[in-house]
């Protein structure tokens, strides 16, 4: 591989890994506060995708030109209706089962996950959409490497997002009182945190970045399948593993990485390996460093 | 003070509660039981045709494999996201043997059970050191892995298109030919895996498993070697998936990598949970309910089978966690029989403790 091939395969890694970036944002901070591998977050991604293509068409019907208008709104209008689905998942299939063993809120999530995705194959009908290319995908040569100005918006806003995150956690109020729970519920209960609202914040966040990255990876892609929920949820999972679950920075530093290293595997290997390549990573770092890169302390829970 | 001695009291009764005998069912309750099970077991027999003998047939093995996975799951408290892996190990190596080295089913059978329990022990040794929601995804993992591997790895499974063209298997000189010829060897396995779990369940490791299950510190505190006895429901659970795929090959003529998905393992998952971890009516019920909407219901609803099982599953971890047959474990009846023949002391006994 020439080293101008291993320039371009590091860029691609790093457009897609900001998306996976943004979907480890939601799994690691629930996980941070309620130690629940949320299944659901994989579903969202998805059902923000799809939502990003009706929106996308509904506003071709208003003749909306303004591609920066039309991101903006898509993005903004899926983030929150997603979110809001993220609000009624933890209302519905989370909140009842706080004080019941670990084993049912997972199995819960998990048929949380599957209902989002039957319910997208339902409607439409398990056919692939088309995302309508509304920046232009016209490659750019910036020296040996071949961008676009889609690319370069993906990884723009995905990192910004995820800064933004990043802020919020540790600036506001509300950010705060999710560290105080994560660290230690019931202490932070009794300093007048409104725990169970801080929770659903938390999964409504993860929602909303859910959203982004659908939306996101639709116009990275191009079409959105009916069963990306499945494996863009697992590349998710292994990178906040691999980031560090429970850590914010961590999310990026572990989208990245995941992103860079499932790219070299495509170039190396025959595509069909890339995922066993994700999965085999994901079971060496919870075999050898469940901490991940970052680390965070990583507690039985009580 | 007075709510602690209430809650004692209630403890005392619940404990009391299970030291008696269960109620006795009437007779005639009992026999319209067996019959009604008897017709439903039966029911591919009169009722004739391919269609139902092979419902009935898929029934059966998901019933193996969800008795299999009853051990990880039910029994040992283990999350596996990833068991169909084993079947897929059954299935592949029913096919190769019997490919290329003109096996029968009958010879790989055994063949495949010990590969499929070679498999869990591969699989548990980095896996049953983590903690629960970490087993979980490692399953997962393992299982992506497999399955991958079974899309690619042609020279061994064929790749996308599978492995098919071996002769027609026999049973006692007879071939399987029609869905009504494997039912009964399915039915076979069920039963076989239905009252092997069961002795398991009561016997030394299965009591170990249920201390890890209820409290993993202090069964290690108590001497119970957590990761072998981890390692051994993996084992146990493993053989059941191992065999139930060979037979699913013969019946299906072809093994394929689509019957190893993430979305199989997570069905057979939901069959545990939704029947009743721990329980075997329960899982049965279990297999019989999953194999009802995701075959029989799909045949008029298409891909909406999917939303009501997903939905079902959801009601069920929601409204009756427990299962729709719990596992209640119950003291051995001679040691009931020894309670209930001496009444128990009144609840007044219980001392009242005063502020």
């Amino acid at each position: 591989m020439s080293p101008q091939e291993l320039l371009q395969q590091i860029v691609n890694g790093l457009v897609v890994g900001s998306v996976y970036g943004l979907i480890a944002l939601g799994y690691t901070m629930v996980y941070g506060i309620v130690r629940l591998i949320n299944f659901a977050q994989g579903g969202l991604y998805e059902v923000g995708a799809y939502l990003g293509v009706f929106i996308f068409t509904l506003m071709g019907k208003f003749s909306l030109q303004n591609p920066v208008l039309a991101i903006a709104i898509t993005l903004l209008a899926s983030m929150v209706l997603t979110a809001g689905l993220a609000y009624l998942v933890e209302r519905i299939a989370y909140r009842p089962l706080r004080n019941a063993p670990l084993l049912a809120s997972l199995v819960s999530s998990l048929a949380v996950f599957f209902l989002l995705i039957s319910l997208v194959q339902v409607i439409t009908g398990a056919q692939p959409l088309t995302y309508p290319a509304v920046v232009s995908t016209t490659p750019w040569h910036l020296g040996p490497v071949v961008l676009s100005l889609t690319s370069v918006v993906i990884f723009v806003v995905a990192v910004l997002m995820m800064i933004g995150m990043q802020v919020f956690v540790q600036t506001t109020k509300a950010g705060k009182a999710m560290r105080a729970i994560a660290v230690n519920r019931n202490a932070a209960s009794l300093m007048g945190i409104n725990a169970t609202r801080i929770v659903s914040l938390t999964f409504v966040l993860g929602g909303a970045m859910a959203a982004a990255a659908g939306v996101l990876y639709g116009l990275n892609y191009g079409t959105v399948t009916y069963d990306m929920g499945e494996f863009g949820g697992l590349v998710a999972f292994t990178a906040a593993v691999m980031g560090g679950i429970g850590n914010v920075p961590g999310a990026l530093v572990g989208g990245l990485t995941v992103g860079v290293i499932s790219s070299f595997a495509s170039a190396f290997l025959p595509n069909q390996w890339n995922e066993a390549i994700v999965f085999g990573i994901l079971i060496l770092i919870l075999a050898l460093r469940p901490q991940g890169i970052l680390g965070e302390r990583v507690a039985e829970r009580a | 003070m007075i709510a602690q001695a209430a809650s004692a009291r209630a403890l005392l009764e619940k404990a009391r509660a299970r030291l008696t005998l269960p109620p006795r069912v009437k007779t005639g309750t009992r026999i319209g039981f067996v019959v009604a099970l008897l017709g439903f077991v039966s029911a591919p027999y009169w009722l004739g045709g391919t269609y139902y003998p092979d419902i009935w047939t898929d029934m059966a093995l998901w019933a193996t494999i969800g008795l299999g996975l009853n051990v990880v799951i039910g029994f040992a408290g283990l999350l596996d996201l990833g068991y169909m892996a084993f079947y897929a190990i059954g299935g592949y190596v029913f096919a190769n043997a019997a490919l290329y080295h003109g096996f029968t089913l009958w010879e790989t059978l055994p063949l495949g059970a010990v590969l499929a329990v070679i498999a869990s022990v591969i699989i548990g040794f980095p896996t049953l050191r983590v903690r629960g929601d970490y087993l979980a995804i490692m399953t997962l993992g393992f299982g992506g892995i497999v399955f991958y591997a079974a899309q690619n790895v042609t020279n061994l499974t064929g790749g996308y298109n599978g492995l098919y063209g071996w002769k027609t298997q026999t049973i006692f000189g007879h071939p399987f030919a029609s869905p009504i010829d494997f039912y009964p060897v399915a039915l076979a396995l069920t039963i076989a895996a239905a009252l092997v779990t069961r002795a398991l369940r009561g016997s030394r490791i299965g009591r170990a498993w249920a201390c890890i299950k209820d409290d993993e510190l202090a069964a290690g505190a108590s001497g119970i070697p957590i990761i072998r006895y981890k390692l051994y429901a993996y084992m146990s659970g493993a053989v059941w998936a191992g065999l139930a795929g060979a037979i699913f090959a013969v019946k299906q003529t072809i093994v394929s990598p689509e019957t190893f998905t993430f979305d199989q393992s997570f069905f057979a998952v939901a069959v545990v949970i939704m029947g009743g971890m721990g329980s075997i009516p329960g899982v049965i019920l279990g297999a019989v309910i999953y194999v009802v909407i995701a075959e029989w219901l799909s045949t008029y609803t298409g891909t909406l089978s999917g939303v009501i099982f997903a939905g079902a599953l959801l009601l069920i971890v929601l409204l009756r966690p427990q299962g729709l047959i719990p596992y209640r474990p119950r003291p051995p009846r001679w040691l009931l029989r020894h309670y209930s023949e001496e009444p128990p002391p009144e609840t007044a006994d219980v001392p009242e403790l005063d502020v």
